[in-house]
């Protein structure tokens, strides 16, 4: 039986959140009842449902996308959120990556490849960028010296620095592409506390200063 | 006595030394306050100083100062003792001193003393009392002293006593007590000693030989006490003793003695036999100085031994320029001719080149000389014949005797029982009229002779009181017209009308004038050159004119106050130049009458003793062929010249060999020789201006003092002048020491104090030489740093300059901060702050260019981050329209599920969507900055690939993506090529190629970077292939970013695309 991969959108423009929610929902294997149009609505409402994936905008007036996964994804550890975003900003979305999403995609991606690609975050595999692999090993090179990655996530962000896709990573490595991805989970998972740990240190030293 | 007289008046005349000497002028040598010591020993070393041992301490003289040495117990380098006998210098300049008590060398280049003395105590035996040395050829000191003859060599400090030795008898030494010491050009030596003398080889032998004194033999040595040993140019020896002169005869091994004493028989002999002194007057002359017999010049006959004559110079009390004692110790000619001769009273010296002016004195008993010393007038008439008034006589010299230099004169006195006599002795003046009368005024009457017939008489006739002479005293006669003349007389100016040739009678008539004379007592009467007739009184000049038929006198007297006035009343001559002006001489300065018109009243120009003259009782005037005036004084004569700045030529006196110290008013007269005659109170002088006679001797010139900041500097180590001044060519010094003064002295000793000085200083602008006229020093303050060379020249005291200059370089060093150092290093200073002003500013200005550009960078960045945020907001409006459009072109192709056509046109519509918007994507990644790498291009490619193929059969792998590429930079629109060039490979291969495993990667290769595509698909044939690959758009954008693109493809085996950039 076919899982039913529930979602939520979270979307300041009007026709961008109900045509994209009337696809999803019109999509067989996938449920989009809520969404929102910012993240202080969200923010009341989503811990409390039922959501595997949320679409979150980057670019949202008020309290930011990044900030808003800020907030949510403590309360909602198992769901997994991905970025929208217009731009390809890699600071913004390794931020967001940091904060806790799982994964980004680009608005105007063709919905078909957006559907495939909530289908993938919800079954573990987060893409990751090359610019966004150096950007994580830059990050957990600066906050902690002994990394907290392991020796082989280690080896595969480097890989991925080199503008290896998975497929070639995977073979480089001798794994299938569904292990490499999940240390890619993995990693991500350790950017989160490792950021957040940083932030809480970071508002520690602040709060003492 | 005539022919002495005779033989005595050539001298006088021709002024040289002639065959029979000459009569010496005896003048002290020294000034008041000078060396007053008495001298026992002179030298004058080679230099020129003069040197002057004394009982009391040793002088060295130059002229005008005398250094004095004497004992100085704390100073080991003073003389030994003040007793100073003898004076030696050796052929190295040094000066050896003989004293009493010890042997002493000085240096003149360090001005210090070395002593020798045999034993430090006062000793007894006389070791140390030193009389005599002398260096021989090996330059072996040889020293004679009360004990023994001694041997020194300077070099070894050897020395080696020599005593009469009893055993060896006269094979050694004659005596202890060493008189003299003497090398002959031999090589022997003689040894003067108190018995007899020794003579012996100096070859290292010393077989010593003496000689006794003998009395018996006759042509032995006739005494025992040899005193002096003189060697003669022509190697004559000659002895001089205690009892006579020898001379020393060789002949075949044996010596014999020539003796010179006194005889009673014998012509000319010695004047004392105790000769203490011997030196050598040239050739066939010797000087000897005795004990009590004055000094003695021998001249010897050239027909060897015979025949000497002697001429004694012997102290006289009546002749103040005789010796100043008879007892004479030693004896000294210098290099200028002049004789020193140290005696008991003091040093004499004595000029024997003769006095410049010679002499003309009456001798008691000769009536052919002069009648009288006190000479009044003197007249050449017009046949030649010189007439001489004096104060008791009158003289006349006859034409043929005054043309041949004999001055033997006929004497005429008055004589009471002589009606035909002269009237009176005393004459006051001569005179000769247009008839050949001479006129002769004397104290009593006025006596006229006709000069051509008097000789036969010799009668005078004369006129008295009786003829109505207003005064019997009279003192000129002119004649005024043919027979008029005036007279003056004591009694005034008168008129006398006779005509001697005629008549005997005469008429004296007064003058009557409108005015009275300022004087009646009239002397001298002059013709000025308007007519106007002079007249000199005892009281005042007057000018006698005549204004419309009427006599007056015009009176002129000293004015007090008036500088234009006559200087004094008291008149004492008139003369009259060759410019015809009239000069009036006074006993209170000359007077030159300023005469602007016969009508205006005149004044006077006055000279004295402001302008340089000795003395301003202006006794004649006399002028000379040049020009100048001859003016005679109480203080000797003045040679003037009015046209010069400095009128006084020069000046003479009895040092010059002047009959007197002062002369006779009026008495003067030129001769048409040009032969000048001044009389005296004692004798009369003549000579010619032109001849006389000059010092030739050119005097060599040495500093003899320094001064710095008026200290005198001694040589030393550690002082400015490491040897003496004198032989010291230059000096350095520190630019503190700024007050130098220099003394020098020209060393000729006939006058010195009329020697002359010049000098220049080569850092003054005036090239020219700087007069000192007799002053010997020059200071200087304040001297530049720098070199300056100092020359000084010397004359001698009649003007003979020694033209080479004797020169002193002085170096004044700069203060610390004028020093060429000091100079360098502010130049450096200056060129280094120049430097680092330049410097600092072209840092400010490149930093403010840099700050500019770096503003500008940031601008430019911020304008770029501006347009790409804008192009990026611009993407972000697109975005959201797309967005749109795919969402909304999704929800239509779900709805027409059915209608097939319109899916497919829905299904384009998406593509060609999806494509602008990926175009603009890759618009807005070529814009961005950030990405300008190969490494983001490579990486977007790699990103494309990968949703390219992930769907797709064909395994995409990259290779060589190295962050290191992240440095290699493209251009925006480079990477945009590059990016479509491969984007479109990519998509060829994923329609055509039908590969299994495509490959991305990326090679540096030879300084390339290759940008490779490939896949093992089935490949295509590059040159069949139209369109539709987009192979022509590939090149044609590598062209466009000048890269090169290479695409290999063969069938079967895949396709590969290379970029090289």
């Amino acid at each position: 039986m076919k899982e039913i991969i529930h979602v939520a959108i979270v979307e300041d423009d009007d026709e961008i959140r109900q045509t994209l929610a009337l696809i999803i929902n019109g999509t067989p294997g996938y449920h989009c009842k809520h969404t929102f149009i910012d993240c202080e609505s969200a923010n009341k409402e989503l811990p409390n449902l039922y959501v595997n994936v949320v679409l979150m905008d980057i670019e949202l007036p008020g309290i930011s996308g990044i900030d808003g996964i800020k907030q949510l994804k403590p309360q909602m550890p198992n769901t997994d959120f991905i970025m929208l975003t217009i731009k390809q900003d890699d600071n913004s979305i390794f931020d967001s990556l940091c904060a806790g999403a799982s994964g980004y995609l680009m608005k105007d991606t063709p919905p078909s490849e957006l559907l495939r690609s909530i289908t993938e975050v919800y079954k573990g595999g987060s893409p990751m960028s090359t610019n966004i692999a150096r950007k994580v090993i830059q990050s957990f090179q600066i906050s902690t010296p002994p990394s907290p990655l392991s020796g082989r996530e280690t080896e595969i962000l480097q890989l991925l620095c080199k503008g290896m896709n998975y497929r070639s990573i995977a073979e480089q490595l001798y794994l299938s592409a569904h292990t490499v991805k999940s240390h890619i989970k993995n990693i991500y998972k350790k950017l989160h506390v490792n950021s957040r740990a940083e932030a809480v240190s970071k508002a520690i030293k602040d709060k003492l200063i | 006595m005539r022919k002495l007289a005779f033989l005595l008046s050539i001298t006088f005349l021709f002024g040289k030394s002639c065959v029979f000497g000459q009569v010496l002028k005896f003048e002290p040598a020294f000034k008041q306050g000078e060396i007053v010591q008495i001298p026992i020993a002179i030298l004058q070393d080679s230099k020129g100083f003069i040197w002057i041992g004394t009982t009391d301490g040793v002088y060295r003289y130059d002229g005008k100062e005398s250094l004095e040495f004497r004992h100085d117990p704390s100073d080991s380098t003073s003389i030994s003792n003040n007793y100073v006998k003898e004076l030696f210098e050796d052929r190295k300049g040094n000066i050896w001193m003989g004293t009493s008590f010890g042997l002493n060398c000085y240096d003149p280049r360090t001005e210090t003393f070395t002593r020798f003395l045999r034993t430090d105590t006062d000793d007894l035996t006389g070791d140390n009392f030193i009389h005599s040395i002398e260096e021989d050829h090996r330059g072996k000191i040889w020293y004679g002293t009360y004990n023994g003859l001694f041997q020194f060599t300077p070099s070894t400090d050897s020395l080696i006593q020599f005593l009469p030795s009893i055993e060896k008898g006269e094979k050694s030494l004659s005596n202890e007590v060493i008189w003299d010491i003497h090398e002959d050009q031999q090589h022997r030596i003689w040894v003067a000693t108190q018995l007899g003398f020794t003579l012996f080889k100096n070859d290292g032998t010393l077989d010593f030989q003496a000689y006794y004194g003998d009395m018996k033999n006759e042509n032995g040595l006739a005494t025992d006490r040899i005193f002096n040993i003189l060697e003669q140019a022509d190697s004559s020896i000659w002895l001089s003793s205690y009892d006579g002169l020898f001379r020393v005869i060789e002949s075949n091994d044996s010596i014999y003695f020539k003796r010179f004493h006194i005889h009673s028989e014998a012509p000319a002999n010695l004047s004392d036999n105790r000769v203490f002194d011997l030196y050598s007057g040239g050739r066939n002359r010797l000087w000897l100085g005795t004990y009590a017999g004055g000094l003695n010049e021998v001249v010897i006959s050239p027909d060897a031994s015979e025949n000497i004559k002697v001429i004694h110079h012997k102290e006289d009390p009546k002749n103040v320029f005789s010796l100043r004692s008879n007892n004479i110790e030693n004896i000294l000619i210098d290099e200028s001719g002049m004789l020193w001769i140290a005696t008991k009273n003091g040093m004499d010296k004595a000029s024997l080149s003769g006095n410049k002016f010679q002499t003309i004195r009456s001798i008691p008993d000769d009536s052919t000389s002069l009648s009288s010393d006190i000479i009044k007038s003197f007249f050449k008439d017009s046949f030649g014949n010189l007439w001489i008034g004096t104060f008791k006589g009158l003289n006349f010299l006859s034409a043929e005797n005054l043309k041949k230099g004999i001055f033997q004169f006929e004497q005429f006195y008055a004589d009471r029982n002589n009606r035909f006599s002269l009237s009176h002795n005393n004459i006051n003046g001569i005179y000769e009229d247009s008839q050949a009368y001479l006129w002769i005024n004397t104290f009593y009457g006025l006596n006229y002779i006709h000069i051509p017939t008097f000789l036969k008489k010799k009668k005078f006739k004369h006129f008295n009181e009786r003829h109505g002479i207003p005064h019997t005293i009279n003192h000129s006669t002119v004649e005024i017209s043919p027979g008029e003349y005036w007279v003056g007389t004591n009694g005034g100016l008168a008129r006398m009308y006779c005509n001697p040739a005629k008549s005997d009678s005469v008429r004296f008539e007064t003058i009557k004038s409108e005015n009275e004379i300022v004087n009646t007592h009239t002397l001298n009467v002059i013709q000025d050159r308007f007519g106007n007739y002079w007249i000199g009184t005892f009281n005042g000049v007057a000018k006698y004119v005549t204004r419309q038929g009427k006599i007056f006198f015009e009176n002129y007297i000293h004015e007090l106050g008036n500088p234009n006035s006559l200087s004094d009343n008291s008149f004492r001559c008139f003369f009259r130049d060759r410019k015809n002006r009239i000069w009036i001489g006074t006993r209170s300065g000359l007077n030159m009458v300023v005469q602007e018109s016969k009508e205006s009243r005149d004044w006077f120009k006055t000279y004295g003793l402001k302008d340089g003259f000795p003395n301003d009782v202006i006794h004649a005037i006399e002028e000379d062929d040049q020009g100048q005036l001859w003016i005679t004084t109480n203080k000797g004569i003045v040679v003037f010249n009015p046209e010069l700045k400095d009128p006084v030529v020069a000046t003479y006196n009895q040092n010059d060999g002047l009959a007197a110290r002062s002369f006779v008013f009026r008495a003067s007269m030129k001769d048409e020789n040009g032969n000048l005659y001044f009389g005296t109170a004692d004798g009369f002088n003549f000579f010619h201006p032109e001849k006389l006679p000059q010092n030739t001797y050119v005097p060599p010139v040495y500093f003899t003092k320094l001064k710095v900041l008026n200290e005198v500097i001694k040589p030393g180590p550690s002082s400015i002048l490491q040897q003496s001044i004198s032989y010291t060519n230059a000096i350095t010094l520190q630019y503190w020491q700024n007050i130098i003064s220099l003394e020098f002295a020209a060393l000729d000793f006939n006058k010195p104090e009329k020697n002359r000085y010049q000098y220049r200083l080569s850092s003054l602008n005036n090239k020219s030489w700087i007069n000192l006229k007799h002053n010997n020093q020059v200071t200087f303050t304040n001297l530049s740093p720098g070199e300056h060379l100092l020359e000084v020249k010397g004359s001698n005291n009649d003007g003979l300059w020694n033209e080479q200059p004797t020169q002193l370089l002085i170096k004044v060093l700069p203060p610390v901060w004028r020093t060429w150092w000091a100079y360098l290093f502010y130049l450096l200073a200056f060129i280094s702050s120049i430097y680092l002003f330049v410097k600092n500013r072209i840092r400010r200005k490149t930093e403010k260019i840099q700050a500019i550009a770096q503003l500008e960078k940031a601008r430019a960045e911020e304008r770029e981050q501006l347009r790409k945020k804008n192009t990026a907001d611009f993407h972000d409006e697109l975005g959201h329209h797309f967005t749109k459009i795919s969402l909304f072109l999704e929800l239509a192709e779900r709805q027409s599920a059915e209608n097939k056509p319109l899916k497919e046109y829905l299904s384009k519509i998406k593509s060609n969507a999806s494509g602008l918007s990926e175009g603009l994507r890759d618009l807005i990644w070529s814009l961005d900055p950030k990405k300008d790498s190969l490494y983001q291009t490579l990486v977007r490619l790699q990103e494309f690939g990968d949703s390219l193929f992930e769907f797709s059969d064909i395994r995409f792998k990259t290779d060589g993506l190295d962050e290191a590429l992240e440095s290699v930079e493209l251009a925006p629109d480079v990477k945009k090529n590059v990016l479509m060039i491969f984007k479109e490979a990519m998509n060829n291969c994923l329609k055509y190629s039908n590969a299994k495993n495509a490959l991305l990667k990326s090679v540096i290769k030879d300084r390339h970077c290759y940008v490779v595509f490939k896949d093992d698909g089935q490949g295509f044939n590059p040159y069949e292939i139209k369109n539709g690959y987009g192979l022509k758009n590939m090149h044609s954008r590598a062209q466009k970013v000048k890269a090169q693109l290479e695409i290999k493809s063969v069938a079967n085996q895949g396709t590969e695309i290379s970029l090289r950039l």
